[in-house]
């Protein structure tokens, strides 16, 4: 049994946004095959090391899964939680050096939108 | 047995597990998207691992360093899922620095899907073989009957079908790496144990071992502070 469960934001339309963004074409299979790797060995380690993760001063809730692919930083964005035992994914994007304000933004606001409603996430879409 | 119907549910299993397999088995018919999965399953698995038996063992990076000749640099790197380059002689080394086993080994891709889902603590935690078979040692015939079971495990790992055999699924899911948990479950799956499970009669008062200190799943807490129990009941199913 896995120490942690990842899941996925849903829009109001209730479409999963982190699935809609790794198929997107912004994502190459190299990157997808990539982050769904590391979230199924992440799955089973009790503290994210750090080398793993990075946090962001200001934004202490909100945490991004390091993954680099052929160059290029992809930063899916997420938080503990809602509940205990549980990883929730709310944002993902594509941006070089430091990461912008307004997807921090959009992530901590999909955040508290989770915490206020834990249907707005479902277990994340390994396909 | 079909490919796309494996079933290994001896015990029960949630659905998002399932689903999450067959999620993966549908992305693995990318042949791109498996090979790169089990590249990077690979990295990260490995670095966790290390970084995990070096905490498990209260090691610095710079003492596993000096343990294995490397600088603490290299450690750091050695547990970075980026790095990925380390060599068979490098993790032998770090083998014998943790005083565990490594195992590497080809396997098909119904292992995989099998498999990660029930990659919890007890897959970070390896006991030194003092841990395992320390001086407090069960008695010659308990360990035989494990290794026995330890046997049996690979045989029915490399043919799942096999796992249907009663008590024997459960055993081989549990992922017990040690002597004294696996122990444990042979004597819940015991012929004796079993009808005395049909037959209620007064319960046995519950054994303990020394060896319990090294089961990962004993008085863990999570992020929360909240104790987490044992790795409870997992099954597999596709």
């Amino acid at each position: 049994m896995n120490t942690w469960t990842f899941f996925d934001f849903l829009t109001e339309r209730g479409e999963n946004d982190i699935h809609r963004w790794l198929n997107s074409a912004a994502v190459t299979t190299a990157a997808k095959a990539k982050i769904n790797a590391r979230i199924a060995a992440l799955q089973g380690f009790p503290i994210f090391p750090e080398q793993y993760i990075s946090a962001y001063t200001g934004w202490p809730k909100l945490l991004e899964l390091r993954i680099v692919s052929n160059g290029v930083q992809y930063r899916p964005l997420g938080f503990y939680g809602p509940a205990k035992g549980q990883f929730s994914l709310v944002i993902g994007g594509i941006e070089k050096g430091k990461i912008p304000t307004r997807l921090l933004e959009a992530a901590d606001e999909r955040r508290n939108i989770v915490i206020a409603d834990p249907s707005r996430v479902s277990a994340h879409d390994f396909s | 047995m079909n490919a796309g119907t494996l079933s290994l549910q001896t015990r029960a299993e949630s659905a998002p597990t399932i689903l999450a397999r067959r999620q993966l088995l549908q992305s693995f018919r990318d042949e791109e998207y498996r090979r790169l999965f089990v590249e990077e399953r690979v990295r990260a698995s490995v670095a966790l691992q290390i970084r995990a038996l070096r905490q498990q063992r209260d090691m610095t990076q710079a003492k596993l360093g000096l343990a294995i000749g490397m600088a603490q640099t290299w450690v750091s790197k050695l547990e970075d899922p980026e790095y990925g380059k380390m060599t068979v002689a490098t993790l032998l080394r770090l083998a014998g620095a943790f005083d565990a086993d490594i195992e590497i080994k080809f396997r098909p891709f119904s292992r995989t899907l099998a498999s990660l889902p029930a990659q919890g603590p007890d897959y970070f935690h390896v006991p030194t073989f003092e841990e395992e078979f320390g001086s407090e040692g069960l008695d010659s015939e308990t360990i035989g009957r494990v290794l026995n079971i330890q046997s049996i495990r690979n045989q029915v790992i490399n043919s799942p079908g096999a796992a249907a055999s009663a008590g024997i699924g459960a055993i081989v899911e549990s992922g017990d790496t040690n002597i004294a948990g696996a122990a444990r479950l042979i004597e819940n799956h015991s012929p004796a144990n079993s009808a005395q499970q049909r037959t209620p009669t007064t319960p046995k008062k519950p054994t303990t071992s020394a060896l319990d200190r090294t089961r990962p799943e004993l008085g863990r807490e999570d992020h929360y502070g909240n104790h987490q129990g044992s790795a409870g009941q997992s099954g597999m199913a596709l």
